[in-house]
């Protein structure tokens, strides 16, 4: 078991988000979250990473209780100044290395697995929003992490963007067994990436087993009935 | 320098050369000849290369100190939010205080010398670079800082290699406002003060000349402070201004 939510509850003012909830994330899992906007999806996650306090109860991290942020629960933000905008691409992928004192991964090869050998010396502010996401990711996996909580990280991109994005987590899930948490509001990618989906309701949060195999067909006809299933499930 | 400024200055120096020509009277406008000749001779033999140079240092000693305050009130800022509101009030009474206005109470406080020139300096600097400082921190990027948290950096670590660098921008204009208020309040002050140090600096160069009626003289030192002016702001301050704006891609 890799993270386990316990009794939490976090209000802001009088608004009261979560009341009591108790959730499980094992270790390898793909977990997607989805739910309409202002429900507090970005909230969970930042709880889950520790960035955000709780009212009551507690995040358990590898069996022990934690209240800060740590180098094994890394977050990626759906917008692009979370980079370094005076140090190159290659410069912000390593930005962790230095200061964790680890060895990480290789460089080289992730660069080439993130396709950005070709600009590894330029600036965040010469790069699409594409290449800027896959730096974000570069830099949030090279340090090894045992958790990648990502809120949203694909929705300012356009489709076919989007897509080899979507493909890219999927291969670093696989090739370097970490567990991935993500936001999303878009229902299909919930589906098409996690193996596990959590719906944030008013309420309640529900959470279903992704029945689909992989590698899945967006355009298959279970696909799209799960899908809708969902949605009727998002209140 | 690009042709037209070129012409320019041969124009000034030919209008120059003209008017004084047509005044006749070297002792209120010399020739640019003239001028020419004593600024040499001045910078040679009349040490005025020392005067601009003992200006000069004072300022930077001035910046340097000014910078570290600012910094370190920019760290405490990040921690503490009162400690932003406190020097956002105090920056709103001292900000608009003209440098040479808070001499006199200086020189009760420090006595006439490089004590009261630092304590001016820091005045003319400290507060713009706050304001832009602030205005950089209050717009800085939660995510970036989230970073450092992730990264289980600590406050001071975060600050070198995250907000410091991402400030670069704002510090590195606030510097260059905060040295043009602190090289007129030096100079002003430098008239007031005399002879300190060796030699004393321009101001009081100028104020020498004017006490030997050497108009010539005055000139050669206002075609100093010109330069010395012209070579900070163009070639050092712009020319940084221009590298992280173009590096950081704050250019919109
Ligand atoms: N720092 C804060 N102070 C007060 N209220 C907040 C704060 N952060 C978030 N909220 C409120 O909490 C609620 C949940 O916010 P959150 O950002 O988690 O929603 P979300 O599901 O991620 O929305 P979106 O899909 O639009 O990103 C919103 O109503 C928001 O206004
Ligand atoms: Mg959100």
């Amino acid at each position: 078991m890799s993270i386990v939510l316990k009794n939490i509850s976090k209000k802001y003012e009088n608004k009261i988000l979560f009341e009591n909830i108790n959730l499980e994330i094992d270790s390898g899992e793909f977990i997607t979250i989805v739910g309409k906007s202002g429900i507090g999806k970005s909230t969970l996650l930042s709880i889950i990473g520790s960035f955000e306090k709780v009212d009551d109860g507690e995040v358990i991290f590898n069996e022990k209780s934690v209240k800060k942020p740590d180098r094994n629960r890394i977050i990626v933000f759906q917008t692009f100044d979370q980079l370094l905008p005076w140090k190159t691409v290659r410069e912000n992928i390593e930005f962790p290395l230095i200061h964790t004192n680890s060895n990480g991964l290789d460089i080289e090869k992730l660069l080439d697995e993130l396709d950005l050998k070709s600009v590894e010396n330029l600036y965040p502010h010469q790069l699409s929003g594409g290449m800027k996401q896959r730096v974000a990711i570069g830099r949030s996996i090279i340090t090894k992490p045992q958790v990648l909580l990502m809120d949203e990280p694909f929705g300012s991109l356009d489709v076919g963007t989007r897509q080899n994005l979507q493909r890219l987590v999927l291969f670093l899930w696989k090739e370097y067994n970490i567990t991935i948490v993500f936001v999303t509001h878009d229902v299909s990618e919930a589906v098409l990436l996690g193996n596990r989906i959590w719906i944030l309701n008013e309420s309640e949060i529900i959470e279903i087993e992704n029945p689909i195999m992989r590698p899945r067909d967006q355009m298959a006809a279970n696909y799209q009935m799960f899908v809708g299933e969902l949605i009727k499930n998002i209140k | 320098m690009n042709n037209r400024k070129f012409i320019y200055i041969l124009l000034l120096i030919l209008s120059w050369e003209l008017i004084s020509r047509v005044v006749g009277n070297d002792q209120l406008m010399p020739t640019s000849l003239v001028i020419a000749e004593k600024l040499w001779y001045e910078l040679i033999e009349g040490k005025l290369w020392l005067y601009a140079f003992y200006s000069i240092v004072a300022i930077f000693i001035g910046l340097g100190i000014s910078t570290i305050l600012a910094l370190s009130i920019s760290l405490f800022s990040i921690k503490y939010k009162w400690v932003m509101d406190f020097f956002k009030f105090l920056n709103s009474i001292l900000h608009p205080l003209p440098g040479i206005a808070i001499l006199p109470i200086l020189i009760i406080w420090f006595g006439v010398g490089y004590k009261a020139i630092f304590a001016l300096v820091i005045h003319s600097v400290l507060w713009p670079i706050i304001t832009n400082l602030f205005l950089a921190l209050e717009t800085f990027p939660k995510t970036l800082s989230m970073v450092g948290d992730n990264y289980e950096m600590g406050l001071l670590r975060k600050f070198w290699y995250i907000y410091f660098p991402g400030i670069m921008p704002s510090f590195i204009s606030g510097i260059k406002t905060g040295w043009a208020r602190a090289f007129r309040a030096v100079i002003s002050a430098e008239m007031f003060f005399g002879v300190i140090g060796a030699t004393g600096g321009l101001g009081w160069y100028l104020v020498k000349k004017r006490v030997f009626l050497d108009t010539t003289g005055i000139f050669a030192g206002l075609v100093v402070i010109i330069i010395i002016g012209i070579i900070l702001e163009r070639f050092v301050f712009n020319k940084l201004e221009k590298i992280t704006i173009e590096k950081w891609g704050l250019k919109s």
